[in-house]
Order: C-alpha cells, then structure tokens, then sequence
C-alpha cells in the first residue's frame, strides 16, 4: 500500500472516531431510553417503553413501585415554563436583533464600531459571569425572582445571537436594492416592508429559532436568576440528576433530542426554499 | 405619498403646466466633498454647472472617479450637496427626499429586486404610488412590450440575461415616467454586441417616450453615438459641454481634446496676432498662419497647443503645400480597420503622430512598418487649445 493509501485509510478512521466521540453517548441515551432496566441503565434488559409512559403521566412499571414519586406534573409545569421562556425570549430578541443589525450596518453613528463589538460581549463572557450579573441586578433592583427575570435575562445573551445571524444576512445584500427602492418613490417604511425585510426573512427566522433553542436549553443562566415557582426544563432535569439518574431523565432528553433536531430542520429548510 | 403619485401622473403635468423653453434641470454651481478614510478631502464636484432641456439626451462623460456617479446621487437624492442648488422644473429640490423626487435611476448594477418577480419589479414604483391595480397591470404590460420583454412578466430575476435585466431595469425605471431619467453606465456590463443594440434601442425609446435622459459614460463613443449634447467632466469639474460635433471639432482645452476621439496635440507658441489671423511657430521651427477664431485674443509670446486629428492627415504631395503643418517620419505600426488604416508614425521631433489614412482599392499604395510618409494637416484642420484643462 503506498504512502498516501495509508494516510487517507487513517483519515478515515479518524474521522469515524471523532463522529463516535461526538455522538456514541447522545445515541446512547436515546437507547437507553428504551431499556427496561430499572436499577442498572447500562445492562441491556429487553425493550420498553415505561419511562415515555412514565413522563406522560401513564401507569406503569415504576408509577407501581413504592418508591415512586410522582413528579409529571412538576415535569409539565417546566416544560411549559420553558416554552413560554423560549417564546417570549426568542421574539423579543429577535425583533431587537433585527432593528440593531440593521442600524449598524445602514446607519453611520458615532461608536459604530464598538458598538457592534460589544454586541459580541454576551456570547464570549461565561455563562456563570453572566448568571452571578444578572441575579445581582434583578436582586439590586428588589426584582422578585420569576419567570419574567428569566424571560428578560435570556433576552440580554439572545439578541447577541440574533444579531449575528441577522448581520451576516444583511451583509449578503445588494445595499442598492434599498436605494433603488427609494428612487422608486418608496418611502423608508415601504421599502422596509416591500424590500429589506422579505430579503433579510431567512436571517431573522433563522436567528430567531437559534434563540429559541438556545433558551429552551440554557441552564446556568437561568438557575441563577429562576424563581422558585419558574423552574425550566433545564433545571427540572438537573434536580432530578441529584437525585439520582433515573431512566426517565433518558426518555426527556431524548425527546428534546428530538424536539430540537425537528427546530433546526425546519430553520434549515426554510433558508434553503428561499434561495 | 403625494409626490409620487404627482411623479405617476407628471405626464400630464409635463403637457399642460410646463413651458417646453425652460430646463427640465438645472444644476448650478454643484459643490461635492468626501472625506476618505486617510482624513483627506476628495473633491467630487467642484462648481459644476448644467441644465438639461426637456427632452433631451445628455450625456455625462469622463474618466472614472471624475465624479459622475457623485452628479447623479446628487440628483437623485442619495447625496447632498456642500453647496449649489439642483432645481427641477425651476423648483429647489435639495431638501426633498430621494423618494419625492420626480427622478428614476438605472443603476450601474441594475438593482433588480431578486425577490420579485418581472413584473413586481416593474410595477414597484406604481405598487407603492397605490396606482390601481388593473391600471398598474395594462402599464407593466405597456412597459414590458416596449422594452421588448412581453411575455416575460412572470420570470425571476435570476432567469434573465445581463441584457434582459438591463431592459427590466429600465422598464422598471420609466413606468411611472419620471421627468428625468438618470442612468449610470447602464451598458459597461455588456458584450459589444449587445452594447451597439442598446445604445440604439436607447435613444430610440428617449426619442419615443419624451422624458430627458441623463446618462453616464466614460466611453467616449458611447457618448458621441448616442447624445444630443455631451458634459465632459474632469476632476470634479465641469470640462465642456456642447453637442458632440462642438467637442470633438472644437474642444475646450487639452483635457477634453485627448478625452474625446484621438489627437495629436503640439506645444505652439505664438508669434503673430492681428485681427486676421494668429501665426504659430512649433517646437521643431516650422509656421503656421491660421485664421482668427472668434473665442479668445491670443497674445505674442502666448504658449498653446495645437491639435490634429488622424483622420485630417493626408500623405503630403506637392500640391498641399500651401500652410498647415508638415511632419516627415517613419511608418512604426499599422492597424487596419475596415474603412481606413490606423497607422503610427515616429517623427523625429514630435515623438509618435496617430494617423488615419483612407484604405484605396489601390493596394501598391497599403501603408507599412518602416516606410517613410510625410504627413500634411491643412489648416482649416487644426485647432488651437489653450488650457490644460479647466480651472488650472
Ligand atoms: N461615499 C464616498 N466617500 C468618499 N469618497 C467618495 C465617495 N463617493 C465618491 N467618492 C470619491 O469621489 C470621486 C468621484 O467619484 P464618482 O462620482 O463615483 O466618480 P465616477 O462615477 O465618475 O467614476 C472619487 O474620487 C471617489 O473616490
Ligand atoms: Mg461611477
């Protein structure tokens, strides 16, 4: 075998690696979700469906067992906390994002270019920095922790995200498009509507459902700034984990797993019909 | 809102209020500066002054970066001047915004909307004038039959030839018939072909529609083809402006002598000035007497230049002695073009002489490298330039 043979053979091996590295254990989770083993997750003991029964609240073999606490509805209210986080948060963020990628990229003003740097800041800084800033503020402020402090501080990372995505969108863009829309007799309202928003949509939507993701999963922001009653997903996970792992907790994530793969496919398929 | 449904409906206006004698625009003492990044200052425009009538073809030529596109903006809204006024209709339009403007561009790189159809594209400026629907459609169909894309209406952009974008472009541009179109080197991005077609169709829709045209070029035989009158701009200044015959016979200065059709151009001095006529001497000692011209009073001892064009020299004989200037030289390089050859010509004292020489039937006579040939420009052939260019 000559020289180059081997090397390309080692690639490929190397690549097949790093795949398994990646996604052996979220493939794991998913096939554990199904074990039957109650006591032991990593002995293969036949296939079930218990713990999705479980999580929905139907009768199974561990709602029997005595030890059982019954928590689905504690897993409800989380899931429906974190949804209506994610919604609110990822709209919000996404018109504010919006408004300022287009200002920095049409407008000259003064501290421009720090400006857009520093819309940089809450993507790199940790997020425990940021959890420690924030429940400080809202504490300072005499704010009662709630779902509203967790809504408005995922707002604060989020429209980073946004506005990155929607910047590189509108970066695509012909800038003449928007004066020949004026020379046309377009006022700058109409020729937001009519021209730069059906242009910049694939960013925007796309920028959006990134933040909704990225809300839906964030836990160590928001375990610092969530109230008592407001616990998300996230955190309602991370409770249960000290507790023990449960092979219910398998069944929720992959079910996220799923929820998240369906978001991004749909945000993938959308910039791909546009083009 | 107003304005522009005022622009849909200015043809009308253009028939009955307009009185035909005065300009569609005027542009008076336009000043334009940048700063560049350095914290240097462009100059862009530097006093410029021009009024196009109604109706007319005008054309805006110079090199590039001599500030036309800057013009254009200017008129169109997307700049603003650092002083001057821009009247439209004799109305001060340089606080109105560019989407009140009574005034359409074609953009050098089209500008189509790519999420629109042709159609959409065309109907822009009625669709937001909030034209009626069926009026907007029976306009686009008009429009697009025009420019000869009938038919076409429901394509995307990215269907279409650079030469079909360049009509929608158009289309799109003259539905709502501004009083002034402005275009910005709408044809640089053609092949030749193509580019010969357009000009063409061009100045045949100009003639046709009654709206003035303001087009950029820096190709000057664009510019000579297609205008009714040609604004030579250089260095943020206003050159000359004439009809084409005016600038190519009769250029203003060195500048617009070399920038419009080839010259051969001699430092002269005079020697003679007198009611009659001026005699010059060039450099390598010989004298010409030319006939006064009515523009300026030359004094002795005064520096010009003189030029020729090629297609003025004849190969001297002993018949066309009489004044002019002579020029004996070598033969360098021949071109041969079709209807005349293109030929260089070294002289000793005035370096390379660009020549064009009638192409006979006669092929004993077919100029080549190496001949010798003495060159004669009669008199009633040259002209004399003064300046460098304006304002130097
Ligand atoms: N927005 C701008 N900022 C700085 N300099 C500019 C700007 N627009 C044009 N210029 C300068 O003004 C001059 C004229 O430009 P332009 O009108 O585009 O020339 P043309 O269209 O004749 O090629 C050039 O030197 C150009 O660099
Ligand atoms: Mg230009």
């Amino acid at each position: 075998m000559t020289r180059s043979g081997i090397l390309s053979r080692l690639l490929s091996v190397y690549g097949l690696l790093f795949f398994a590295f990646i996604y052996a254990p979220i493939l794991l989770i998913v096939v554990f979700s199904f074990n039957a083993n109650p006591v032991n997750m990593m002995i293969w003991d036949g296939f079930t469906l218990d713990w999705y029964r479980t999580i929905f609240g139907f009768p199974s073999r561990l709602t029997e067992s005595t030890l059982y606490v019954e928590s689905t509805r504690q897993l409800y209210a989380a899931v429906r906390n974190s949804l209506l986080v994610a919604l609110v948060a990822s709209s919000v963020s996404t018109i504010f994002g919006t408004a300022i990628a287009l200002a920095v990229a049409r407008y000259r003003f003064r501290l421009r270019s720090f400006y857009r740097a520093f819309m940089f800041m809450p993507m790199i800084m940790p997020d425990i920095v940021l959890g420690i800033a924030l429940l400080i503020f809202f504490v300072s402020l005499g704010a009662q922790l709630s779902i509203y402090t967790i809504m408005i501080g995922h707002c604060t990372f989020l429209i980073s995200y946004v506005f990155i995505v929607v910047s590189a969108r509108i970066a695509d863009m012909d800038d003449k498009l928007e004066e020949a829309s004026a020379d046309l007799g377009a006022n700058p309202w109409q020729t937001f509507r009519r021209v730069t928003l059906p242009l910049i949509l694939p960013g925007v939507v796309g920028g959006g459902l990134l933040a909704f993701i990225i809300s839906m999963d964030d836990l160590v922001i928001t375990y610092f700034i969530a109230g008592v009653d407001s616990t998300t997903l996230p955190v309602f996970i991370y409770g249960m984990l000290r507790r023990g792992i449960k092979p219910e907790i398998n069944a929720i994530a992959t079910i996220m797993l799923v929820f998240s793969i369906l978001v991004a496919s749909a945000g993938l398929y959308l910039r791909a019909r546009r083009k | 809102m107003e304005a522009t449904s005022a622009m849909v409906a200015s043809r009308k206006t253009q028939e009955t209020e307009a009185d035909p004698d005065h300009p569609v625009l005027e542009i008076r003492h336009a000043k334009k500066r940048f700063a560049t990044p350095e914290g240097q200052e462009v100059v862009a425009l530097d006093d410029v002054s021009i009024t196009v009538a109604r109706n007319e073809f005008l054309t805006l030529l110079g090199p590039s970066g001599c500030g036309k596109t800057t013009l254009l903006r200017v008129v169109s809204g997307f700049e603003d001047l650092d002083g001057g006024e821009i009247l439209i209709d004799r109305q001060d339009i340089a606080r109105q915004p560019a989407y009140r403007r009574p005034v359409n561009t074609v953009f050098q790189t089209y500008a189509l909307f790519p999420h629109l159809s042709v159609a959409r594209n065309v109907a822009y400026s009625l669709e937001v004038a909030r034209v009626d629907p069926a009026e907007i459609r029976r306009r686009v169909g008009e429009m697009l039959e025009l420019v000869g894309l009938a038919g076409f209406g429901d394509r995307r952009i990215n269907q279409l030839s650079g030469g079909q974008q360049q009509r929608v472009a158009l289309a799109r541009a003259l539905v709502a018939r501004p009083k002034i179109l402005l275009l910005d080197e709408p044809l640089s991005a053609l092949d030749k072909g193509l580019r010969d077609k357009m000009q063409q169709e061009l100045k045949a829709l100009q003639h046709e529609l009654g709206i003035s045209f303001v087009f950029v070029t820096h190709d000057q035989e664009e510019a000579l083809t297609m205008s009714d009158r040609v604004a030579v701009l250089g260095h943020g200044k206003l050159q000359q402006i004439g009809r084409p015959q005016e600038l190519y016979r009769a250029p203003r200065n060195v500048f617009v002598a070399r920038f419009v059709g080839e010259s051969n151009l001699f430092p002269a001095t005079v020697t003679q000035s007198d009611p009659a006529g001026i005699a010059l001497r060039l450099s390598d000692g010989q004298e010409v007497r030319l006939p006064a011209s009515t523009g300026n009073v030359l004094m002795v001892g005064a520096k010009v230049r003189l030029m020729a064009r090629p297609e003025d020299a004849r190969p001297a004989t002993g018949k066309n002695n009489a004044g002019g200037l002579r020029f004996q030289g070598r033969i360098k390089q021949v071109f041969f073009v079709g209807a005349h050859y293109k030929i260089l010509v070294h002289t000793q004292a005035h370096g390379t002489l660009k020549a064009s020489l009638p192409a006979g039937e006669d092929l004993g006579s077919t100029p080549a490298p190496g001949q010798a040939v003495e060159l004669h420009f009669p008199p009633a052939t040259l002209h004399v330039l003064l300046d460098e260019e304006a304002g130097r």
